[in-house]
């Protein structure tokens, strides 16, 4: 059952480019581009308990040094690609410092404003990354000497990254790390008491979402071509958070890619499908954790 | 001289907009450990409120329009706390998507009523003439704004501090569960609290539109200075957000005619500082 499962799945991956007309190649692509960033997401989200709002931040840093580097510092793509996704982790190493002093809505809160900060930037330092404008101009790689320009070659592209990125987080998620991370999600106190650091365990799992982030931000560079501060907004780390919350797969790691159909659909109207069908996610999804949690002896819960 | 003086001024204006906007927040936040992010779209509510009616009925009187888009928005505020917010108690996870949610609805709502484009919210007519300061000519309106900021702090201080109301609210804030179990009925005190500091955001909102005037992005620009100041006031001190909204007042105008590209970081770096090594923020008694 779970192999016919992936079958259509694959199938269903692998058929559009044969007949789909360049628009529904171009969405497929977006459509990967989000999956990778929601995936990211996921993992502190779903695995870690970590309610981030500022993952636009790798996302657009990502994105932004790859472009900096190739417009403005002539880097060839693979030295601009290798520098922004090693930055990318960079930063998430030195935002985990910070953010994990915090948990729960303090987490949240500095994530925040760690996002902001980065808006703020490249909103103003307008020498630098062309503020409201946006860099424009930008070109794809060329990996191997094969050019990425028409949809087709750059959807297999994008394909290619996100089976690997799907297949590296589902590894790092089923390891035995990422069950000491959803033991630290549910019971850290125990945990603690095990001998695990939870505080480590979170981190590098912060650091790689953070690294994730920046891989969907070069793909999502390379697709558009042209890269702007919104993409860095709290406003698009809250679309994700709320994509993630809202999709049944949650905690289960696959799932999500649909979301990115709804641009067909009127914002408001997907705000407001999206706010139902979310508190309905989370009030069950609390429900379904207290029960877990009673199930436990009531003087160890943690 | 004059560029200090001139932005010293503007700083408390900001900073007595902040508190109209932040002690609300500070309010729920400190009550019901909510941070209720559609505190901004309730600001920007407020805001077009006051835009459309003062467009329909000329010469419509701020202070009217502000009562008035005060009880409007706090009645929206208490449906939203009534129906959705209560079914989420203890979930905080949750209580920020609903409220991130709400408030990307009204937001988008907005864009599609009033459409993109700012629509301005006129000066009282008797306010517009301006007022010399210290030799210096400053805009009578916002130094209006930071007399509406204090005498707001004073009436919130006398209800909190001197009234059987305040008190209950006050035991709420130190032990939620010792409180109700002497009897005091919390979550109506919750949905009170809450329907209060939505007015007062839609009435900030209101007072706040002559200066910002109503656009489409004004919750996004707002909520996150409401963040800062409550975090750095202190959680449910309304003496912290009082400070607290000076202080960001200040330092948002010198940090951006001083430094225009570092604004944010300036801005932020004090928010980052105190959740991480002091949690309960400046005046506060509760942790994050």
């Amino acid at each position: 059952m779970k192999w016919i499962g992936v079958a259509l799945v694959a199938g269903s991956l692998l058929l559009p480019p044969l007949f789909a007309g360049d628009f529904y190649i171009n969405l497929a692509s977006q459509i990967l581009i989000a999956a990778i960033f929601a995936l990211s997401l996921n993992l502190l989200v779903g695995f870690g308990g970590m309610t981030s709002l500022g993952h636009a931040s790798y996302l657009g840093v990502g994105a932004y040094m790859s472009a900096l580097l190739t417009s403005r510092y002539g880097f060839g793509h693979g030295a601009a690609a290798l520098l922004s996704i090693v930055g990318t982790t960079a930063m998430a190493a030195f935002f985990g410092v910070i953010a994990l002093r915090a948990s729960g809505l303090g987490f949240l809160m500095i994530t925040l404003a760690l996002s902001q900060v980065l808006w703020g930037l490249a909103y103003r330092m307008s020498n630098v990354t062309n503020g409201d404008n946006g860099i424009a101009g930008l070109t794809r790689p060329a990996p191997f000497g094969i050019s990425l320009d028409s949809p087709i070659s750059f959807y297999w592209f994008a394909l290619i990254v996100a089976t690997f990125a799907l297949v590296m987080m589902a590894t790092f998620v089923s390891s035995a790390f990422g069950s000491s991370l959803k033991g630290v999600r549910d019971q850290p106190r125990r945990m603690a008491a095990l001998g695990f650091n939870p505080w480590l365990i979170r981190w590098i799992t912060f650091v790689y979402a953070g690294f994730w982030g920046g891989v969907a931000g070069l793909l999502y560079v390379y697709y558009h071509k042209y890269i702007h501060p919104t993409s860095l907004s709290t406003t698009s780390s809250a679309e994700a958070l709320l994509r993630d919350a809202r999709r049944p797969g949650r905690r289960r790691g696959i799932g999500g890619a649909p979301e990115k159909l709804r641009l067909c659909l009127p914002r408001t109207l997907e705000y407001a499908a999206g706010f139902g069908v979310s508190f309905h996610c989370v009030s069950n999804a609390d429900r379904h954790r207290s029960r877990r949690k009673q199930a436990h002896h009531p003087i160890a819960r943690g | 001289m004059q560029f200090w003086i001139i932005q010293g001024l503007n700083s408390l204006s900001l900073g007595g907009l902040l508190f109209l906007l932040s002690s609300g927040f500070s309010l729920i936040f400190g009550l019901m450990r909510l941070a209720n992010l559609t505190h901004g779209a309730f600001f920007m509510l407020g805001t077009y409120f006051a835009a459309t009616a003062m467009r329909s009925y000329d010469g419509l009187n701020i202070w009217v329009a502000a009562l008035g888009a005060g009880i409007a928005v706090a009645a929206v505020g208490g449906l939203f706390e009534r129906l959705v917010l209560t079914r989420l108690k203890a979930n905080p996870l949750g209580q920020v998507l609903v409220t991130l949610g709400m408030s990307f609805i009204i937001s988008d709502a907005c864009l599609m009523f009033w459409g993109g484009d700012s629509i301005p919210v006129p000066t009282p007519p008797n306010l517009q003439s301006p007022t010399r300061v210290l030799g210096f000519v400053f805009p009578t309106y916002r130094l209006v704004l930071v007399g509406c900021a204090i005498a707001t702090a004073i009436l919130l201080y006398f209800l909190i501090e001197r009234t059987r109301l305040g008190a209950m609210i006050r035991a709420g804030v130190d032990d939620r569960q010792m409180a109700r179990a002497v009897g005091i009925p919390v979550s109506n005190l919750f949905t009170l609290v809450f329907c209060l500091g939505a007015g007062i955001a839609g009435a900030g909102g209101v007072l706040g539109g002559p200066v910002l005037s109503a656009y489409p992005g004004l919750d996004a620009d707002m909520l996150p200075l409401a963040l800062i100041v409550v975090i750095l006031g202190g959680i449910g001190s309304l003496l912290g957000a009082f400070i607290g909204s000076f202080i960001i007042g200040i330092i948002y105008t010198f940090g951006t005619a001083l430094f225009p590209e570092l604004a944010y970081i300036i801005l932020f770096l004090p928010m980052i500082f105190v959740i991480a090594f002091r949690p309960q923020g400046l005046f506060g008694r509760v942790g994050t």
